[in-house]
């Protein structure tokens, strides 16, 4: 490794954690300038939170794993009505319904997944559109009594943490990116371990990982169950910073904004994600002064990125590794 | 003693017989050639013991264990291991990262030890890139470690295959062609590369249409013909038998 | 019984009016492996041409229902076909050469940009078609009285998919998209024009999916902007239970869907018809994983 190269990944390190503080401050810089829509603007980015979070664990299924999933809002809609549901009836608070909703989600993935888990790319999608619709319809009709129908459930708690009440958007501000941040950790090392090599494998050709020795069909479907599980944990904060569910919330659309998110972005990259829930779910609040007219503009901004960047706007880089030694000294040690 | 054995192997596609009735034996630590003329069934017969395709009849048994109708990765954990005939790397992926393919199903680490970076979990990754690189050097590519493997050129893909598929440590290797569009270097140096996977104590069956390679490194030779197995034993035989004469050599002389 | 029949009837009504649509996502499906997801769209462009030219133009009362409604039916095709043409213009064909995905994104963002466009251009709230356009009558079919209109609007989905089956199977052009359906690169060394192909898909899909609109608005006397999200949804539905890529199988698609919906509704809930569509897809695709009549697929080791 040579002297300039270091110093660049240093230097790079560095203002990687300079933009992430500057970024944490943007609530308190607002309000010091003293600007009236400051809650607005803070609202406008817990939701791109929110939406990263939704989609990173979409990226686990449809970016890492390649299967063509759009309807990940089914998953979200179990998580965020757990929690409603564990809060209002039962009292739990919020941060302890998370857990719940996450094992709710991916219970109700992996009942799914076993019939669908085998089939080909666009019958994978639209059984899973199907099933974003079941889901919605389903608590619409208000099953099994619980979800309120088509007006859904209201007057959620609000976190709390040690005593600390969120009431105000910058608290949920913290909250939201705090589990960004956390997704963002917990999803890169899973993309770099055994786990997340074989998705990459299964993505590049099945056929030759199943004949390397690779399950395949059992990591598609952990794949699935994983990514659901995190999209519930999503659902809770969801809950929690709306205080309200309702089957509107969860249909059609917003699987498709988030399968928009990730392809956009890079499928199968965390930076594309990230940057992709700021375009998809900032564009439009950006393009407000257009009024009526701006999803007409998000929609050819859509397509015109897609024709200029058809890989996404950040693709995956390829897997980095530190050879150890002997082999370092003597292949190099350390591969782009 | 037999590493691999089928018995009265059967398989159709549609009233076609791909493969009809096949018993034959492999011994361990052999070196055993599958020839044929093409559409004989060879591939087949592969496709039908590493599991990707499902016998209709007959049984197939590796080192005391029923293997007909396991899925392709269930054989490859009791140590079966192959390449293909048309290349089927991971052409986007590095050299190293395809090796790793391999040693996939000898790892340990799950999803809860990945998420959360136990130290067994670290430790693994270390061993394993570790291993991936001695099957590497092993085939002689280890300098082109970080080379995606669609840029390598023909011969050294073939290698990469043959070094992937030792990584899942298997007591059988299959090679479909291993010395396809290789070069005459290219193929002496792939003999040695077979004789040193046989001295790790790996049984090698391979199909092949390279007439001189096959009678250089192989002990056995199975010959099929129109799915049916016409003739067994070593090559020195099977080179003055006059059924394999009629129905291989003489056709496919150019070879 | 009588019950039973009117629900019959209807559902055959609705299922060719599903057809029609499929039959455009199994097209470009069949040709480029594109899920169109404008497509939808489409067929709403084709209600709200249908509504200007019936309603907004008066052409009913200038030229008398009959002449009016046949030429309605030309315009909404050849102006919808245009609509299509210039969509994979701009959207699809610069993207012919990258991931399958991405194009599936672009085509969500037509979907997004036309269905704003509608919007901008006709209003967000319910629009009527006429009711004196067609005359309301009933007849007597098989001892049964039923409306006119839905055997009109069958026959007319029937006569038109007859006629783009003879098409693609009695003409060379169709020969063509067959052949550029079963393997683009080989059609394309036989010396088949693929890209004039791919332009022959856009033009026939999106007038059958325009004709559709206009049907649906006739049908059901009124039409809003977002009609091409769950029609196009239902519609891409049948053409996957039909096995997508198959013509005669998005025309059973269709039917069978339509029966479904409208037998379902009568007969199991009002609230879950729509759950019970896809429900039914799930199950034929556990059972069928590439639909009723399906594409051929061998996956070469």
């Amino acid at each position: 490794m040579s002297a300039s190269n270091f110093q660049s990944s240093a230097l790079g390190k560095l203002l990687t954690y300079l933009s992430i503080l500057l970024f944490l401050s943007i609530p308190w810089l607002l309000s010091a300038l003293g600007l009236e829509s400051a809650p607005y603007w803070v609202d406008v980015l817990n939701n791109i939170g929110l939406y990263t979070m939704l989609a990173l664990s979409l990226n686990l299924i449809l970016g890492q794993a390649g299967m063509f999933h759009m309807g990940h809002a089914a998953f979200f809609a179990v998580g965020a009505y757990t929690t409603a549901i564990l809060n209002l009836n039962h009292g739990w608070s919020i941060m302890a319904t998370m857990p719940v909703a996450a094992l709710a989600a991916g219970f109700v993935a992996a009942v799914l997944a076993g019939p669908i888990i085998h089939l080909r790319g666009d019958y994978l999608l639209i059984v899973t559109i199907g099933i974003v619709e079941i889901v919605r319809i389903a608590l619409t009709n208000d099953i099994f009594g619980l979800t309120g129908g088509p007006s859904g459930l209201f007057g959620i708690a609000r976190p709390s943490f040690f005593g600390f009440k969120l009431t105000k958007p910058h608290h949920f501000f913290y909250f939201i990116w705090f589990m960004v941040i956390l997704s963002l950790i917990l999803f890169n090392w899973l993309e770099n371990s055994r786990f997340g090599r074989a998705l990459k494998f299964i993505k590049e050709d099945a056929v030759a990982a199943e004949n390397m020795g690779i399950n395949t069909t059992f990591y598609k479907f952990l794949a699935f169950v994983v990514g659901a599980a995190w999209a519930g944990v999503a659902g809770t904060v969801f809950a929690c910073r709306l205080r309200t569910v309702s089957p509107e919330s969860f249909n059609f659309g917003e699987s498709v904004v988030l399968f928009t998110i990730v392809i956009l972005g890079g499928s199968g990259s965390q930076k594309g994600v990230l940057l992709g829930s700021f375009l998809v779910m900032g564009l439009p609040q950006i393009l407000r002064d257009f009024q009526d007219k701006r999803f007409l503009i998000f929609g050819a901004a859509l397509v015109v990125m897609m024709i200029f960047r058809p890989q996404g706007l950040i693709p995956p880089k390829p897997a980095r590794f530190c050879l150890p030694e002997p082999w370092a000294e003597r292949y190099g040690s350390k591969g782009d | 003693m037999r590493i691999l054995s089928l018995s009265n192997v059967t398989k159709t596609f549609g009233g076609l017989v791909a493969v009809g009735g096949v018993s034959c034996g492999v011994e361990r630590g052999s070196v055993v050639g599958l020839i044929g003329p093409n559409g004989a069934g060879k591939t087949t017969v592969f496709n039908l013991i590493t599991g990707s395709i499902k016998p209709d009849d007959g049984h197939i048994f590796f080192s005391g264990h029923s293997i007909s109708g396991l899925k392709p990765h269930k054989v490859v954990t009791l140590g079966v291991a192959r390449t293909f005939q048309t290349i089927r790397l991971f052409p986007k992926l590095s050299a190293l990262e395809n090796v790793l393919s391999g040693c996939h199903c000898r790892m340990r680490s799950g999803l809860i030890s990945s998420v959360l970076r136990l130290p067994s979990q670290r430790l693994e990754e270390k061993l394993v890139i570790d291993r991936a690189m001695s099957e590497l050097e092993f085939v002689g590519l280890a300098r082109l470690w970080r080379s995606s493997s669609g840029s390598l050129p023909y011969g050294d893909q073939r290698r990469l295959e043959i070094a992937r598929a030792l990584a899942t440590e298997p007591k059988l290797l299959i090679l479909d062609e291993p010395a396809g569009g290789m070069n005459e270097q290219e193929t002496i140096e792939l003999r040695k590369l077979v004789f040193n996977i046989r001295d790790r104590d790996i049984t090698v069956l391979l199909i092949e249409h390279d007439m001189s390679f096959v009678m250089h490194v192989c002990d056995q030779l199975l010959v099929m013909e129109n799915g049916l197995l016409i003739a067994q034993g070593e090559p020195q035989d099977i080179q003055k038998d006059p059924k394999v004469i009629e129905a291989y050599l003489g056709v496919d002389d150019d070879r | 019984m009588d019950f039973f029949f009117q629900q019959l009837s209807n559902g055959l009504t609705v299922g060719g009016i599903y057809a029609l649509i499929a039959l455009g996502y199994t097209m470009v499906y069949g040709v480029m492996k594109l899920i169109n997801f404008a497509h939808g769209e489409l067929f709403a462009l084709g209600a709200y041409i249908g509504y200007s030219l019936l309603v907004t133009m008066n052409l009913g009362g200038r030229l008398g229902p009959p002449m009016a409604i046949a030429l309605t039916i030309i315009m909404v095709a050849s102006l919808v076909a245009l609509a299509g043409h210039l969509l994979e213009r701009a959207a699809y064909r610069p993207l012919s050469h990258s991931d399958r995905l991405s194009a599936v994104v672009s085509a969500l963002g037509a979907s997004i940009f036309l269905q704003n466009a509608i919007m901008i251009k006709w209003g967000a709230q319910y629009r009527a078609y006429g009711a004196d356009l067609l005359p309301n009558v009933i007849v007597n079919l098989f001892g049964q009285n039923v409306p006119l209109i839905r055997i009109l609007v069958f026959l007319f989905a029937v006569v038109v998919m007859t006629a783009l089956y003879a098409f693609i199977h009695r003409t060379k052009l169709g020969l063509a998209i067959r052949a550029a359906a079963i393997d683009q690169g080989a059609a394309k060394l036989m010396g088949v024009d693929v890209r004039r192909v791919i332009a022959v898909v856009f033009i026939i899909g999106p007038a059958l999916g325009g004709l559709a609109g206009l049907l649906v608005g006739l049908y059901y006397g009124q039409i809003n902007f977002i009609m091409g999200q769950l029609y196009g949804l239902k519609a891409f539905t049948a053409a996957i239970i039909g096995g997508i890529g198959n013509i005669p199988g998005a025309m059973i698609g269709g039917l069978l869907l339509g029966l479904i919906e409208a037998l379902g509704a009568a007969y199991v809930s009002v609230a879950w018809k729509d759950a019970l569509t896809f429900v039914v897809l799930i199950l034929i695709l556990v059972f069928r994983p590439t639909g009723l009549l399906p594409e051929r697929v061998a996956e070469k080791l």
